[in-house]
């Protein structure tokens, strides 16, 4: 855990955390605010959470099987 | 130059952090790294991170066209287009070797679903020169039908060896078209052969034309660099670009899923891989922390609930990886693991599913210890 967050201290991975959190989570500042999102998430929400997404009907099984 | 998800490789590293000791602090009192935002009038968003500790600087330019922003006929055109950007422009029509005579290294790419990124690091001396190309390959490139050809030549080996030739690569290929039916997101990011084989002159550069302008791109710098005079130079080299009108994205439905899938695909490899997966919230959501924290519970490390199950007492999988990878539209949570023999193959699944819903549950139990 300690190599990641060293990692952080380094100007190319911290630049592209940057890019990948204003892109894909629409601001910068949720990779800030995750942490705290989390520590404020009730054990109701993630179940209803798990429940809603991870349920059997909404499985995907792929298999690549070696052929004999 | 790579196709990658690298937000998910980045969600990885953060949520590494999140889920330990960590816990009871925010990131932020962890780790403080200042930015600075902005906009140019043009739209051009500029993230500052000026870091004195630093002996370098790193740059990253963001552009947010990636293989969602694509359709059936043209499928890995944002990937080909990453690779024309290393032609040259008028002004320096070989950048490469600029940059390689004045210490800047790392000089990279990548595409993802969501978008497209240009990389490098420079010594804190040669922002200017970075500021310059960088503004300058944004609107003045030009490549030429030959130039197209080599790089289609290039892509197709590319796609050979990431997927074609690469046991994850066909399973990762697949899991996408499975979990997705009518979203964008269900197509390949290198795009498919018949149409890497296809993509003409025109098209390259109206996908240029279109995407790549200073109000659809971020710019990031970090490192040693002044601050002060970053924004002056910034503003010299890209405030005169002008804004374009982006097309506007075909906002795509994903039909609700209510049974599940199942495929089987079989290829001449060394050994079977199986992934099971769900289509689930887009990063950034609520929902989508609650199911990262499910896969940590479930399988990150040698004490997680499947690695101890599945690996250590059963000794059915020699490893198994859980995670979920962070899309704009729909995170994709997956379990992906080896299998040393197929016979099992039943036996893993129903214990799987099983361990899947006991990690829930265990998931709450963890929370509720906090």
């Amino acid at each position: 855990m300690n190599d990641m967050i060293y990692s952080l201290k380094t100007s190319g991975p911290r630049s592209r955390i940057f890019l990948d959190y204003e892109i894909n989570f629409n601001n910068y500042k949720k990779m800030y605010e995750k942490l705290d999102m989390i520590n404020e998430m009730s054990p109701a929400f993630i179940k209803k959470a798990g429940e809603q997404y991870l349920i059997p009907k909404k499985s995907n099984y792929l298999i690549l099987k070696a052929k004999k | 130059m790579r196709v990658t998800n690298i937000s998910s490789q980045v969600l990885f590293l953060l949520s590494i952090m999140s889920f330990n000791a960590l816990a009871a602090q925010s990131l932020s009192s962890y780790i403080n790294l200042p930015v600075e935002k902005y906009k140019l009038e043009n739209g051009l968003t500029v993230l500052l991170n000026p870091d004195k500790k630093l002996n370098t600087a790193s740059y990253i330019l963001g552009f947010k066209v990636g293989s969602r922003h694509e359709k059936p006929g043209i499928t890995g055109i944002s990937h080909m287009f990453e690779h024309l950007m290393f032609k040259g422009t008028k002004k320096y029509p070989k950048f490469d070797q600029v940059y390689a005579k004045n210490g800047v290294v790392g000089v990279n790419a990548f595409t993802s679903r969501d978008y497209t990124a240009y990389v490098g690091a420079f010594p804190p001396e040669k922002l200017e020169l970075i500021l310059d190309v960088e503004s300058d390959r944004m609107t003045q490139l030009t490549f030429t039908q030959e130039e197209l050809d080599k790089e289609r030549r290039a892509v197709q080996e590319e796609r050979l060896m990431r997927v074609d030739n690469s046991p994850t690569g066909i399973l990762f290929e697949n899991l996408f078209d499975q979990v997705f039916k009518k979203h964008p997101y269900r197509w390949p990011i290198i795009g498919y052969t018949e149409d890497i084989a296809s993509y003409t002159l025109e098209d390259l550069n109206k996908w240029y034309s279109a995407y790549y302008s200073p109000n659809n791109a971020v710019l990031v710098i970090s490192g040693k660099f002044s601050a002060k005079k970053a924004k002056k130079l910034i503003k010299k080299y890209f405030g005169e670009l002008k804004t374009k009108k982006i097309p506007e994205e075909i906002k795509v439905t994903e039909p609700e899923q209510n049974q599940p899938r199942m495929k089987e695909i079989s290829k001449e490899v060394q050994s079977s891989i199986a992934v099971l997966s769900y289509a689930g919230p887009p990063a950034g959501t609520k929902e989508f922390y609650a199911l990262e924290f499910i896969s940590q519970i479930l399988g990150a490390g040698e004490s997680s609930v499947l690695y101890k199950k599945l690996v250590r007492q059963t000794k059915l999988l020699s490893s198994i990886s859980v995670g979920v990878m962070d899309l704009f539209h729909h995170g994709v949570f997956y379990i992906f693991y080896p299998l040393l023999d197929t016979s099992k193959e039943q036996e893993i699944q129903k214990v799987i599913l099983e361990e899947l819903s006991k990690g829930i549950d265990q998931a709450l139990n963890e929370k509720s210890l906090e």
